[in-house]
């Protein structure tokens, strides 16, 4: 088994054990900050609390991370969930830590961060989730136009299923999942047509059930 | 007038015949030419606009042979009498007001659809069943300031103090002068007593445009409503806080109105934002900002602002949620910035479930009639929440329209129009040969 399978089915348990994954098949959908609609929604907020799988999750991120072969010098978390992982994760790799906020706060080159950083520092951003990473591109234009360099954004779990997604550097992607939690009888057979036909074509699924079709 | 209509998609002949089709869109343009402001249609909420409107299709209805009446809130009723009187009404219609520079068919292709119906059943022979049209008046919120479904809402002795001393838009009289002007009967309206017994009704439908892109982006003509979104309104929230000199005081001696007002704002839209990720069914709007002119000036930190507020949802506990969140940060911006808001008495419109037992007739009408139909609920507010919302079984008939609605770019192709109307028509017809009824 490649470490990038072992990775993803350990972090899909994770997920399903916590209770973090909620599927809608009728009603109203989940609506998501850029206006997706999904019939898919993961509660990341629930993993903060329990040692046994925050420590799981840093041990496989830090290995995820490693494996970046350009070399970085500084580990960025995104306000406000990416925060206690960066943090956790700079740790664990004696790396220097910055927080990156979501706006601005007065003047100057740091104004958008928590930490200080020279420019030219080589960071990989950390947060917990991405659903079309249009929040993570906010952060890394922030880390760019204070003069550094992102060589990779990190997340815990990534969608990965709306058009023109990046690919980012990811435990699970939302297929990894969803095949964890079908095999623990998650859900029903409904909902896991729902999220087959959300999965095949995210942007038509969000248009038909009243979100945006397109960025 | 055809012969017994026929139609070329059933045996059970549901379809308008040609010369219904040709009277709607007959009415459709007299209509627009009467209401016409230039920009779009107006036509004003107990105003002069509205009646001619009323009476435009009163006349239609009169030279058809269709018995008519006003009652006392000056609803037009249109009739077409049942073989059995002592059998309950099957009734249909919608409201003929619009917004200030609206669109032509917003509530209006409901009572066009439902002469139509009325015309067809006549035409067929009287149903068991008495049938009626409802022409409602002032359902469009925007004339006076927050409150709306006013004609259907007198139905039921449902109008209150606020309702009569609503302002108008342009600040020189009350829904109650407009009222007056119409020759409604406000000393009955005002006792609360209820127009008519809900028990009157069998059954209640209104065909109505769709104001959302649903139907557009599913590529259906029709839809059918499962529910309403209820409404909550605080016509004019008022936020003090101490007026000042811009200059001179420091930021943490100041009480600020409107940087208050705008904290509340950021704060409710970010708990919206949550709420969705969520799957709660929620709108907030905020709009109608004022400072005052007499003494507001960009050299003073504002002491007063004020501001509608309005949410809508279909469910009643996100309502009430949503209520209570609403007031603890006012309290809680109040503390932090030295303001206080009023938020001052809410209108508050019920969410409200159309009946199953209607949904399952009119499904079964696209079923026979092979029309294709989307379920769906409705995001805009409609009359027919107050008719469910009195125990009347109720269902909407929603149509395609591209362009959004309470504009003038509203765009209903007649080809849906029709499709709805026929699926009006065979559910109406329908309802008034059962003799059994639709309540649970």
């Amino acid at each position: 088994m490649s470490s990038a399978t072992s990775w993803a089915e350990e972090t899909a348990r994770i997920i399903v054990e916590n209770h973090c994954l909620y599927i809608r098949a009728q009603g109203d959908p989940f609506f998501f900050s850029s206006g997706w609609a999904s019939p898919v929604f993961i509660d990341c907020k629930k993993l903060i609390s329990d040692p046994k799988s925050r420590e799981a999750l840093v041990r496989m991120a830090i290995e995820c991370i490693s494996s970046v072969t350009e070399e970085l010098s500084a580990i960025a978390g995104c306000e406000l969930t990416g925060v206690p992982f960066a943090t956790l994760i700079a740790d664990r790799l004696n790396l220097p830590l910055s927080l990156v906020c979501k706006q601005r706060k007065g003047f100057g080159r740091l104004a958008q961060f928590e930490g200080s950083f020279e420019p030219g520092e080589r960071f990989v951003l950390v947060d917990d989730l991405a659903t079309d990473g249009e929040s993570e591109s906010v952060f890394e234009s922030a880390l760019q136009r204070a003069e550094a360099k992102v060589i990779g954004t990190f997340v815990l779990i990534d969608y990965n299923v709306f058009p023109n997604s990046r690919s980012l550097l990811s435990l699970a992607k939302l297929p990894d999942i969803i095949a964890v939690a079908e095999a623990a009888d998650y859900f029903g057979e409904r909902e896991l047509t729902e999220i087959q036909s959300f999965t095949a074509d995210a942007a038509q699924w969000s248009r038909r059930h009243g979100g945006i079709g397109a960025l | 007038m055809d012969d017994a209509p026929t139609s070329e998609r059933t045996t059970r002949g549901f379809a308008l015949p040609v010369a219904l089709q040709q009277l709607s869109i007959d009415l459709f343009t007299q209509l627009r030419e009467l209401s016409w402001d230039g920009t779009g249609v107006s036509r004003e909420t107990y105003g002069a606009s509205e009646t001619a409107a009323f009476e435009l299709v009163e006349r239609q209805a009169r030279e058809a042979g269709l018995e008519t009446e006003w009652d006392a809130a000056r609803n037009l009723i249109v009739r077409l009498p049942g073989q059995n009187p002592d059998l309950a009404t099957v009734a249909t219609g919608s409201h003929l007001d619009s917004v200030p520079e609206g669109g032509n068919f917003d509530g209006a292709a409901g009572v066009v659809a439902g002469l139509t119906a009325l015309l067809a059943a006549k035409d067929r022979g009287a149903p068991a069943r008495s049938m009626a049209l409802y022409a409602l008046r002032g359902e469009e919120s925007a004339w006076f300031g927050g409150p709306c479904y006013f004609g259907s809402r007198a139905l039921f002795g449902g109008l209150k103090d606020d309702d009569f001393e609503s302002p108008h838009r342009n600040g020189q009289k009350t829904l109650e002068d407009s009222m007056r002007e119409t020759g409604a009967n406000l000393d009955l309206l005002k006792s609360g007593q209820p127009l008519i017994d809900p028990a009157h009704f069998a059954c209640w439908f209104e065909l109505h445009i769709e104001q959302g892109p649903v139907l557009i982006a599913r590529d259906k003509p029709v839809g059918l409503v499962t529910g309403i979104r209820g409404n909550t309104r605080y016509r004019r929230v008022v936020c003090r806080g101490e007026a000042a000199h811009s200059g001179a005081v420091p930021r943490w001696l100041r009480h600020d109105a409107v940087l208050a007002m705008s904290d509340l704002l950021v704060r409710i839209d970010e708990h919206w934002r949550v709420l969705l990720e969520w799957g709660e069914d929620l709108v907030v709007t905020a709009g109608v900002v004022e400072t005052n002119p007499a003494e507001h000036a960009v050299s003073r930190v504002p002491g007063e602002v004020t501001f509608a507020l309005e949410y809508r949802s279909q469910d009643p506990k996100t309502l009430e949620s949503f209520a209570a969140l609403l007031q603890s940060e006012c309290e809680q911006v109040g503390e932090k910035r030295g303001v206080n808001f009023a938020l001052g008495p809410p209108s508050v419109t019920t969410p409200a479930q159309m009946s199953p037992n209607i949904i399952a007739l009119i499904e079964s009408i696209c079923t026979e009639q092979k029309i294709d139909y989307e379920i769906m609920p409705s995001g805009a507010g409609h009359d027919s929440s107050v008719f469910a919302n009195a125990g009347i079984p109720a269902g909407m008939i929603f149509v395609r329209n591209d362009k959004g609605s309470h504009n003038p770019h509203e765009a209903m192709d007649f080809d849906d129009f029709f499709l709805a109307a026929e699926i009006l028509n065979g559910a109406m017809q329908r309802a008034a040969q059962n003799t059994e009824g639709y309540r649970p």
